[in-house]
Formats: C-alpha cells, sequence, structure tokens
C-alpha cells in the first residue's frame, strides 16, 4: 500500500513538472523568421540578417543606442536598434541573428547574438 | 606528406589493433600470447598520431604556410605560445588533439587494467579508427599547392592564455570519457558489471573532471575577454560541453554508490554509454552542419556531419543493443532503502542530474525539434532558468540531507535532530539575504537552502580534514558547488547595469559611484580610455581598452574586482567631438571654425624631381582674432604612400590637408579641436554592478579541486 502511495506521488510530481517544462519551454519560444513576417507579429522572434554594405553602424551617443541595417534571407532590408554594449565583432561579422520586436517601422533587438568568435567560422569560405 | 602518412598507419593499426584484442577477448582467458601482438599493433597506432601530431606542431612552428590549416590559423607575428594553441585552432587539429589523448590514455589503461583489458580495447579503437577517418576526409595537411607569404592568423579573441588551455583539457575529458563507456560495453558483454565495471570509477572520475574544468576555463575566458559581461550564455556549444558533464556528474555518483553497496548498476552501465554518445553529440552538433543555421556559433556545413551521425549511431546502437540483451541478467534497482538515507539521496541525485541533462538538451535541440513539425524556433534563456532553478533547488535540499544520512534509511526526526543545531541559520540568512534586497519567495527560499548546504558540507569538510586531504574531495566540492551557486543566482538576478555617456572630465553618478573619463592614452595598437572612479573616499583608474589586431577593432572590459561586487566596465564608444570638421575651400573662400577665420589662398607646389617625391601644400591664412598667419599644410606623395603633413594652431587645433583637387583649385582640409574645444571627447561605456562573482569563482575553483581530491583518490586506493 505504502508502496503505491509512493507511485502516485512520483507520477503526479512527473506530470507536474513534465507539464512545467513544456510551457516554460512554449513560452520562452522565438520563432526564427524574416523582417516580413516580424513586422506582422508582436511577438518576440529572431531574425538572421546580413550587413549591408556601405551602411555602417551608427552609435548615438544621447539615445544610447546602436542603429544599423540588415537585410535578411528574403532580401527585405530593415533597420535594427539596439540598446547597450555593442558586441565584440560585430562589424566584422557576415551575419547576425537578432532577437527582438518589430516596432514602429524598425526592428528593437534585445539581444544580438554575434557569430562566437570560434575558430572555425573562416575556414570553409577560403578554401 | 608525413603528417598524412602518420594517419594512415594510425588507422592502419588501430584496425588490427582492434581485431587482435577482440580474437584474444573472444578466445578462453588462460591463454594471453595474442595480446602482445595486438599491443605491438597498439604502439604503432600511437606513433602514427604522434608523428602527424609532431609534424602539424613542426609545421606550425616553422610557418609552413603551404598547408591550409597552417595558413588558416596562424601568421607571422604570433608569439610562441599562440602558434602552439593553433594546433587546436580548427577542427581538424582538434580531432587530431582527441585522437592522441585518447591515444595516449590507453597506456595509462594498459597498465592499470589487465581482466578486462582485451574485451575493453575494441571500443576505444573504434572511436580512434572514426577518429582517424575524420582526418582522413578532413586533413590537416590539406596542401595548397602555393606558398602564402604570409598567414591569416587567429581571431584575435582567441589570443587569451585561458584560450590556450581550454581546448586540451576539454579534449582530454572527451577522451577520458571514452574509457567509462568501453568498461560498460565490455563489462555487459563479457558480464562482469559489479567487479570488473566497478574499475571505470577512477577514469569516469578523470573524464568528469578535465570537463568540468574546461568548461569554467571557457566561462571565465568569456567573462574577462569577450566583454558582455556574463559568462555562460546557453549557447549550443556551451550546452553541448555541459550535458556530458551532467550525465558524468551522475555516472560518478552512481559508481560512489555501487562501491558502496552494489547499487545503480543498471543505470551506471546505461549513464556511462549515454554520457560517451553525448560527448559525440557533442560534437555533431557543433562541428557538423546539423545546428549550423541555428547557432550564432555557426559551424559550417562539412562532409564531416553524415560521418559525426554515424559515428553517433555506432556508439549508441551497439552500446544500447548490449544493454538491452543484457537487461534481463542485471541485478534489479533495490528500493529497499528509502530517500531518508544515503543511498536514497544519491538516487535522487541521479535523477535530478539526468532530467537536467535532458532539459539542456531539449532546450539545445528546440529549433531542431520544432522544425519538424514547423517552422524552427530556439527557445530564449527563460526556459533554462525556469526549468532548471526547481530541479537545482531540490538538488540543494539533498545536500543539506546527505552528509547526514546513513547509508540506511533514517526517520525524518533523526535528521532534524542533527540539524538543531544549524537550523537556526536558515531564517537569519533569510533576513540578510532580506535585508539585502532580495524579494523574491524562490530566490529566497533558494538562498536559504544554500546557505544551510554550504555551512553542513563546510562541518563535515573540517571533520573529514583531519583524517586527511585525501577524503576530503566531495565535501570540498559541495561546499564549491554551494559557493557557485550562491554567485550564479546574485550576479544572474541582481546585476544593474547603466550606459554611461562620460565627457571628458565631467564627472557622471552612477550606482552611487562618480565616473570620470579623464582622457585616451594610446600605447601602440591599444587605446585605453583612462576612467576614474570615487565613492567618495576612495579612488580608483579602470583602463578599458580599444585595441586593433588583425585590422580589426576589438574592445575589452575592464573589470574592478571586489568582494562584494565586480565593476564591469565594457567600452561602447569613444566620439571625438567638436572635432574633426571637414570641409572644401576654394581659391579665397573663408571657413569658420572655432574661434579661427580660415581663408585658402593658393597652392604650394615642392617637387623633388630626383627622389620622385611631390609635396603639395596648401597656402592659408588664419586669423585667431588677434592677427593673420600663414600656414602649410601640406600632403607629401612618394612613390610608395602618402603622407599628410599637418599644422598646429596657437591654441593646439590642427590643420590637415585631407585633398587637393589642382584643376578646380579646391582643397578639403579637416580642422580638429585641441584640448580647448567645447564639446570635446565623449567616452560611452557600459557599467554593470554584478554581485559576488568573487564567490563565484573560488566556488568554481573549490569545486574543480574538490573533484581533482576525489579523483586522486579512486586513482590510487
Amino acid at each position: 500500500m505504502k508502496n503505491k502511495t509512493r507511485w502516485i506521488i512520483g507520477v503526479a510530481v512527473i506530470i507536474v513538472f513534465a507539464g512545467f517544462a513544456f510551457f516554460s519551454f512554449r513560452s520562452a519560444l522565438n520563432p526564427y523568421v524574416s523582417f516580413a513576417e516580424a513586422a506582422q507579429t508582436r511577438q518576440q522572434v529572431q531574425v538572421l540578417g546580413y550587413f549591408v554594405e556601405g551602411e555602417p553602424i551608427q552609435y548615438n551617443s544621447d539615445a544610447g543606442e546602436l542603429r544599423f541595417s540588415l537585410v535578411d534571407e528574403e532580401g527585405t532590408t530593415a533597420t535594427v536598434t539596439y540598446r547597450g554594449a555593442r558586441p565584440n565583432n560585430l562589424e566584422h561579422s557576415e551575419n547576425v541573428v537578432v532577437v527582438g520586436e518589430y516596432r514602429e517601422g524598425v526592428f528593437q533587438a534585445e539581444k544580438i547574438l554575434v557569430k562566437c568568435p570560434s575558430k572555425y567560422e573562416e575556414a570553409e569560405d577560403n578554401r | 606528406m608525413i603528417g598524412n602518412i602518420g594517419i594512415l598507419i594510425a588507422f592502419g593499426s588501430a584496425l588490427v589493433a582492434a581485431l587482435l584484442f577482440l580474437k584474444e577477448a573472444k578466445s578462453p582467458q588462460n591463454k594471453t600470447t595474442g595480446i602482445d601482438y595486438a599491443v605491438v599493433f597498439y604502439h604503432l597506432h600511437t606513433l602514427g598520431i604522434v608523428t602527424a601530431s609532431v609534424y602539424l606542431m613542426y609545421a606550425l612552428l616553422t610557418h609552413q604556410f603551404q598547408y591550409y590549416y597552417v595558413y588558416a590559423h596562424s601568421s607571422l607575428d604570433m608569439p610562441l605560445k599562440y602558434l602552439v594553441s593553433a594546433f587546436w585552432a580548427g577542427q581538424e587539429g582538434t580531432f587530431l588533439l582527441w585522437a592522441l589523448m585518447t591515444a595516449l590514455a590507453g597506456y595509462l589503461l594498459m597498465k592499470k587494467e589487465k581482466e578486462l583489458l582485451a574485451a575493453i580495447m575494441p571500443f576505444i579503437l573504434l572511436g580512434q579508427l572514426f577518429l582517424m577517418l575524420f582526418l582522413f576526409l578532413e586533413t590537416p595537411f590539406y596542401h595548397l599547392g602555393q606558398i602564402p607569404a604570409d598567414g591569416m592568423g587567429m581571431n584575435p579573441l582567441l589570443m587569451d592564455p585561458w584560450m590556450v588551455i581550454h581546448p586540451p583539457v576539454v579534449f582530454v575529458g572527451y577522451a577520458l570519457l571514452t574509457i567509462p563507456f568501453a568498461y560498460a560495453a565490455a563489462a555487459l558483454w563479457k558480464k562482469d558489471w559489479s567487479a570488473g565495471f566497478l574499475r571505470a570509477l577512477p577514469w569516469a572520475g578523470a573524464g568528469w573532471f578535465f570537463l568540468g574544468a574546461g568548461i569554467i576555463i571557457g566561462a571565465a575566458w568569456a567573462y574577462r575577454v569577450l566583454g558582455w559581461g556574463g559568462y555562460w550564455g546557453w549557447d549550443p556549444v556551451e550546452n553541448a560541453s555541459l550535458v556530458p558533464w551532467l550525465t558524468a556528474t551522475a555516472l560518478v555518483h552512481g559508481l560512489i554508490g555501487q562501491k558502496q553497496k552494489g547499487r545503480f548498476v543498471k543505470s551506471n552501465l546505461l549513464l556511462a554509454i549515454i554520457t560517451f554518445v553525448l560527448v559525440i553529440v557533442a560534437s555533431f552538433l557543433t562541428r557538423g552542419g546539423v545546428m549550423a543555421d541555428y547557432s550564432v556559433h555557426a559551424f559550417a556545413e562539412t562532409t564531416l556531419t553524415a560521418v559525426l551521425g554515424i559515428f553517433v549511431l555506432v556508439y549508441l546502437v551497439p552500446g544500447l543493443s548490449l544493454y538491452l540483451v543484457r537487461s534481463k541478467s542485471l541485478p534489479a534497482q533495490d528500493t529497499a532503502e528509502g530517500l531518508l538515507s544515503r543511498h536514497g539521496s544519491f538516487g535522487l541525485t541521479i535523477i535530478i542530474l539526468s532530467l537536467l541533462a535532458l532539459l539542456v538538451m531539449l532546450g539545445t535541440l528546440s529549433p531542431v525539434l520544432t522544425g519538424l513539425f514547423g517552422s524552427p524556433a530556439g527557445v530564449d534563456e527563460q526556459f533554462y532558468l525556469q526549468t532548471s532553478s526547481p530541479l537545482y533547488f531540490l538538488l540543494f535540499l539533498v545536500l543539506v540531507v546527505c552528509p547526514l544520512l546513513g547509508w540506511k534509511n533514517e526517520g525524518i526526526s533523526a535528521v532534524f535532530f542533527r540539524l538543531k543545531k544549524i537550523l537556526f541559520l536558515f531564517p537569519a540568512v533569510l533576513i540578510i539575504a532580506y535585508l539585502a534586497g532580495v524579494r523574491s519567495v524562490f530566490n529566497l527560499l533558494f538562498i536559504g537552502i544554500m546557505a544551510m548546504a554550504l555551512v553542513v558540507n563546510a562541518v563535515w569538510l573540517a571533520r573529514v580534514l583531519k583524517g586527511g586531504v585525501k577524503f576530503s574531495g566531495a565535501y570540498l566540492a559541495h561546499v564549491g558547488l554551494a559557493l557557485l551557486f550562491i554567485g550564479i543566482l546574485a550576479s544572474t538576478v541582481y546585476t544593474e547595469s547603466e550606459l554611461l555617456n562620460l565627457r571628458k572630465d565631467e564627472p557622471e553618478e552612477a550606482f552611487g559611484l562618480e565616473f570620470t573619463y579623464l582622457g585616451l592614452i594610446i600605447e601602440g595598437e591599444n587605446n585605453y580610455p583612462v576612467v576614474q572612479i570615487t565613492d567618495g573616499s576612495r579612488v580608483t583608474i579602470a583602463r578599458p581598452n580599444f585595441y586593433t589586431a588583425g585590422g580589426r577593432l576589438m574592445r575589452s572590459p575592464a573589470i574592478q574586482r571586489n568582494f562584494f561586487r565586480d565593476l564591469y566596465i565594457s567600452p561602447v564608444e569613444l566620439q571625438i567631438a567638436g572635432g574633426g570638421e571637414t570641409f572644401v575651400l576654394a581659391k579665397d573662400e573663408q571657413y569658420k571654425a572655432g574661434d579661427y577665420r580660415i581663408v585658402f589662398r593658393e597652392f604650394s607646389f615642392s617637387p623633388h624631381a630626383d627622389s620622385g617625391i611631390i609635396e603639395v601644400g596648401a597656402l592659408l591664412e588664419v586669423d585667431d582674432g588677434n592677427g593673420v598667419r600663414e600656414y602649410i599644410p601640406a600632403i607629401i606623395q612618394d612613390p610608395v604612400e602618402r603622407i599628410t603633413n599637418p599644422v598646429t594652431l596657437p591654441g593646439g587645433e590642427k590643420i590637415i590637408l585631407e585633398e587637393i583637387d589642382a584643376d578646380r583649385g579646391m582643397v578639403r582640409l579637416t580642422f580638429e579641436g585641441g584640448e580647448s574645444a567645447a564639446g570635446g571627447e565623449i567616452f560611452i561605456a557600459e557599467v554593470k554592478i554584478k554581485p559576488l562573482i568573487s564567490i563565484l569563482a573560488a566556488g568554481a575553483v573549490l569545486l574543480v579541486a574538490g573533484t581533482a581530491i576525489s579523483v586522486w583518490r579512486r586513482f590510487t586506493t
């Protein structure tokens, strides 16, 4: 009998935790989308973008934000703003992933994911 | 050539050695002649790998840029230590290093293991065969067909002492974790899972220690060098190393439980298999192309992907099949002792760690998993924090209670009786934490439990230390773990951040401190903005850095370490405002810059006919309000380069001649404001207050030291 209640409690704990993990997983998901799709949702999303040649990364010291243009894989160009320290390697990355929301015509990034300075990055392009 | 021959020899001899060991393992126990032949081929295998490794190192140190690998990862101006570390700067080199470490670990194994050796070695050599196969597909000795004058060099961020040792430490861990797998497979095959398999404990411990140390070194590097202020980003590559570390931790605890009471045999065998499979999965995810679209670590897709996938299957399928075939005859997991026993708490620990590994794996694979059902989506770090923290909470509860328990089950009252001397600590810590500004109920409880775990384990540490350092490993590691997590919680939840625009010599207030930008110091490639920080009584100086390396502008943070909080200053931008006004003047036109009126009158040529040097100047009349003076800024053009020769005005300002247009009689000039110019320089920095990083670091060191002591104990007794 004691064994049975133990089992029931165990299974209940597992179910509750699995449910909790599932909802946490759902709510933490940031879909990978294009800028066009990002503009249509108010959800936090991630966009992979490439820097536009000839358009420098500007820093506005009054607003305290970085401003630059990215073009996504569909060819849509968007202005991205970001508050905070500029990640190392930003200028030298071909592409970055910006995580944030598209609002009022600009993509407001909360996070910029720059290619890791991993040693493996350039090798394949040059071969 | 020599390198590729080495790899070829290593492949062939590994194959022969594996077959000979296999033959020996299948034959009856009494004759051991065959094993000597197998060992001879193992020597040859090692010789091949050592040859390839030595040759690659030689090629790097002597700048043999005809090899693509040397060209792509080193350059003439790199100091020796980074030339050495270029060995593992690319995936080909890391595979070679991995194979080398495994081959060398094999010798220690052959020295210590006799009985199961013949059955163990084929599984280790199987991995070596795959590594050799990768080195065929992507050889580090790829010949360019020409000899470039210089190499491309190394990413400047990687030129850090911590990054020199981080990869080899991780790969020693990977190599050593092959051995518990091989023990598990051999034990299942030979049905020797009680005594034989237990001899995997020191190896599992050693692999676990190196992997853990490697992860911590990587985190330290990220904090010191990357400048975003963190040490862990839940990036796929970081996660990929964390997951096998979690299962290895579970394995080591399980094996200790098995040694003490003969428990956990089933789960240990499974964990040993899973851990090494996860190690390969880690390299599959990061080196192969599976995560290429989703990870910012951006691993290019290569031919390796498919082979790495097969590598995973080759270890997973036979490992699990062997396990399933034998599972009926394996001793059942005994639950005779309840939760309130050391046995029970070991069991809980194993379950919690495995769940944590599963959750991290789930999050890491989220783009791949969601990609199966629709458009791919990745989880942010919220997922990891939310789902892991209740499990870590539970883990710390176990850590409080575990030292108080015997191997047999106890009543809850007995536990409370033993705890009562320090039970008052719990409310005391809650009050301190509350006064320090912690308001979240969960965080308060978490801090209370961690403090209890810290004290209980510290008390027990003091007790066992009387019996010798050798037995203190576990308690030391647990004290370290508690400190580490106190630091992690504080620095994750209570970091404050502010963006400061520091005008030169104008103090700014933040976090109760006063920051003043004093000016820029330039030393070679380094530009240090000097910031004075004062809390009213003490004055300190911070020097973050903008530096150029390999033609890139890099930023490195300044970190001021204090016991309670780190002050982390990431340089963002340096603006020379007021300076650098550029303007164009035609003849006799004037421009007002600062307090000056500048008029361009005429060109002044002074050709040096023989030397091919041409000097072109612009005759300027400058009126500073007290009279007109003439200046001639110039451009000196020789066959190779162009030098501008600016003039300095009485107030320290500079006028630079940028360009001339002789046909239209125009010049382009830049006026750079001197010291007195209004506006001045602005240094923009992101300043963070990160609490208890020192505690975190101390915890990490103790954790690693504790695991090292435990491993030492398991190897020597």
